[in-house]
């Protein structure tokens, strides 16, 4: 599937969650969003599941005192529905993807290779970070909140540097290169269109008649 | 062919001149060498062009690449005539797996999508690199990272590849495979390296720096003294010295053999008990990294770990030193620990080397010893991230010191640093011994590790599978070294082979 259609579909399932305030929708499309990110990665949702449920209670408190007992269920059923949606659409769509719909809309090489490079690197910056901090206890230093600059500027000046090398590394390799090719042009499919008018059938009915 | 023609420059961010009036031509295979920041690096960036085109300063003379100046050429037309393999493999793969970084390459380029196909093809197999392809990039050793963006460069056929200390990182295996795949290429190689050992076999032509002015060239580095370039000798070099013994020629181990060939090793002595482990096990998400490992430490004793990269040696490292909670087995410390981490900046946060060093010291006459023993007493009042490598090393190791630890372990301490640098490393840790420091030290590096240990655990997939000493080397150890893709060199294979039996 084009990644724009996955791009629309989470559109307008946003668009209806905001939209639409019956309780009874909202139950059935908050258990069928946590079926299915269950059953797409079972573990990695539980991992979720366990930073962003505090989120949802303090949505519900927040609700609950200032508002009312069934619109803090509302409001945090609605609340968690939009961010599970969006988990499940970053699991089923990864960065290469996003990147060939953003250059099929004519957004520049160089931008959509920044974006992209910049989502995997915090996987490196993750990866420093727990580098950093055992260094810093190999010289007895335990950091916490208070000598916070311990870790921050090791960290910073390590983010730098690398940055450095990157760019020239990308220059030696050809990035700034105006003909470049593509492997595998971003197309766009019969059966996308397809998709497209079927997806937007469904949700015109939903709205419609809900 | 590349001419260098009255080059000069200044990087607009430096101070003083990276290379001064530097006029050469290379037409064969060239290595070069010299201390850390003497501008080795500098002469690679002109000949894809990053100097003047990426990086700006004051550019004088003219630097040609197959007849065509660089100064009238883009980066982007000399890419495809100069491949260029940086020196860290973290910095040069930017795509998720290894056949999107090879596609990168010649998308860049501009070839066709089933040109792109076949070039790949071609390259893999040529390089015997297709079981990487599929690999996510975060999933790839830095040897298969410099090999991934060696084929990168040979599938896009440029005819001069550079090569910016490729050997540094590495552990033997690769340091074997890199060397063997650059033997094989018909293309005109420039390499920065240290460790001018790992290219006797691929040099044509040495350019030896000192400075920004003062270079030399030669053919034959027998006779050159290396020291003045802060280069180590390599070992075949020293040997030949000390024995005089002619060092080409086959049977050079039978012939040494004959002079009763031996060296002495730094076997210091060992007090009491400061450390055990049993049977530490440890795993990180889910991945297995250290074994059940034993390990006993003596007060003033030096171990050296040994093993290919992902043996397990940080790990094993940072349990014993208390950084990192072991999930099974205990870890019995009757002193204090230290661990000194591979890159020293990450420990840097103040702007000042003395307040670095304050950070955990405790004791005046103390830190006073220690700025002595380790060569920092010019360094106090300047910034630690404006120091050069060597320094900084030090500079890293002075802060753990400071905090007067009974045990200190090092982290591949002399991983890309010149010779000068190695050589003080090896005096400090004596001294620390002297003083009843043990000192644990993770290194590929045997030169040094003869120098400084004599014993040598060899680590292999987490585990440690053997303790040796290398003052009684055994046959059979040599063998397991080699397996290990651990180069015994020379003098230890002269010596284990009277045990043969």
């Amino acid at each position: 599937m084009d990644p724009r259609v996955k791009i629309l579909i989470l559109v307008l399932f946003d668009a209806l969650i905001v939209a639409k305030e019956v309780l009874l929708l909202h139950v059935f499309l908050f258990s069928l969003l946590i079926f299915l990110a269950f059953s797409l990665q079972r573990r990695k949702f539980a991992g979720f599941l366990k930073g962003f449920l505090p989120m949802v209670l303090t949505v519900f408190v927040i609700g609950y005192l200032f508002i009312s007992p069934a619109d803090a269920i509302l409001l945090s059923l609605r609340f968690s529905e939009l961010i599970v949606a969006s988990y499940i659409f970053f699991a089923l769509t990864d960065a290469e993807e996003i990147s060939k719909a953003l250059l099929s809309m004519k957004v520049p090489y160089n931008f959509v290779f920044i974006f992209t490079s910049a989502i995997r690197y915090v996987e490196l910056v993750k990866v420093k970070f727990r580098e950093i901090r055992e260094a810093q206890m190999g010289r007895g230093l335990e950091v916490k909140l208070r000598n916070f600059q311990a870790i921050l500027v090791p960290l910073i000046v390590g983010i730098f540097v690398l940055a450095d090398e990157l760019a020239e590394a990308l220059e030696s390799r050809g990035f700034t290169c105006k003909d470049r090719s593509f492997f595998e042009p971003p197309g766009w499919k019969f059966r996308d269109t397809v998709y497209t008018l079927l997806v937007i059938g469904v949700f015109l009915a939903l709205f419609l008649t809900i | 062919m590349i001419e260098f023609r009255r080059v000069s420059f200044t990087y607009a961010r430096g101070k003083r001149r990276a290379i001064s009036d530097f006029s050469k031509i290379i037409k064969e295979n060239t290595v070069i060498s010299g201390p850390s920041g003497s501008g080795k690096s500098t002469i690679l960036r002109f000949i894809n062009g990053l100097i003047p085109h990426f990086f700006r300063g004051e550019f004088t003379g003219d630097v040609f690449v197959n007849g065509e100046n660089t100064r009238e050429l883009t980066t982007c037309d000399l890419f495809k005539r100069a491949g260029f393999v940086h020196q860290n493999p973290d910095a040069q793969v930017f795509n998720e797996d290894a056949r999107k970084e090879l596609i990168f390459t010649l998308e860049n380029a501009g070839l066709p999508p089933r040109e792109i196909k076949r070039r790949i093809d071609e390259t893999v197999e040529k390089l015997g690199i297709r079981h990487l392809l599929n690999r996510k990039s975060h999933e790839l050793s830095g040897g298969e990272k410099h090999l991934l963006t060696l084929a990168s460069i040979i599938a896009l056929g440029s005819p001069i590849i550079l090569l910016d200390e490729p050997f540094s990182t590495l552990d033997g295996y690769y340091r074997h495979r890199l060397k063997s795949v650059l033997k094989g290429l018909k293309k005109l190689l420039v390499i920065t390296e240290h460790r001018l050992e790992e290219t006797l076999d691929l040099a044509g032509e040495f350019i030896l720096i000192k400075n920004d002015s003062e270079r030399m060239y030669t053919r034959d580095l027998s006779g050159v003294d290396l020291t003045t370039f802060r280069i180590r000798e390599p070992e075949i070099f020293r040997i030949s010295r000390e024995t005089g013994v002619r060092l080409t020629g086959q049977n050079l181990i039978e012939r040494l053999k004959k002079t009763g060939y031996r060296r002495d090793f730094f076997c210091p002595e060992v007090g009491e008990t400061v450390l055990e482990a049993l049977g530490v096990y440890y795993s990180y998400n889910g991945g297995f990294s250290l074994g059940e490992v034993d390990f006993h430490l003596g007060r003033g004793d030096v171990v050296v770990i040994l093993g290919h990269n992902g043996a397990g040696k940080t790990t094993l490292m940072k349990v014993l030193a208390g950084i990192r909670k072991p999930g099974k087995g205990k870890v019995l410390r009757l002193g204090k620990t230290g661990y000194v981490p591979h890159n020293p900046q990450d420990i840097f946060f103040r702007t000042k080397v003395i307040d670095e060093l304050k950070v955990s010291a405790t004791d005046e006459t103390w830190l006073n010893w220690i700025v002595q023993a380790l060569f920092l007493e010019g360094t106090l009042e300047r910034s630690p991230f404006l120091l050069s490598e060597g320094e900084k090393k030090r500079v890293a190791m002075a802060a753990v010191l400071a905090s007067k630890p009974d045990i200190v372990f090092l982290d591949e301490p002399t991983t890309g640093q010149d010779g000068e640098t190695v050589n003080s490393m090896a005096k400090i840790i004596k001294r620390l011994s002297e003083k009843g420091i043990s000192v644990v030290v993770s290194t590929h590096d045997i030169e040094f590790a003869k120098e400084i240990s004599c014993r040598w655990l060899l680590m292999e997939d987490g585990k440690i599978v053997a303790e040796i000493n290398p003052a009684g080397v055994l046959y059979e150890e040599i063998k397991l070294m080699e397996r290990l893709h651990i180069d015994p060199g020379i003098e230890l294979r002269v010596m284990a082979d009277g045990s043969k039996g």
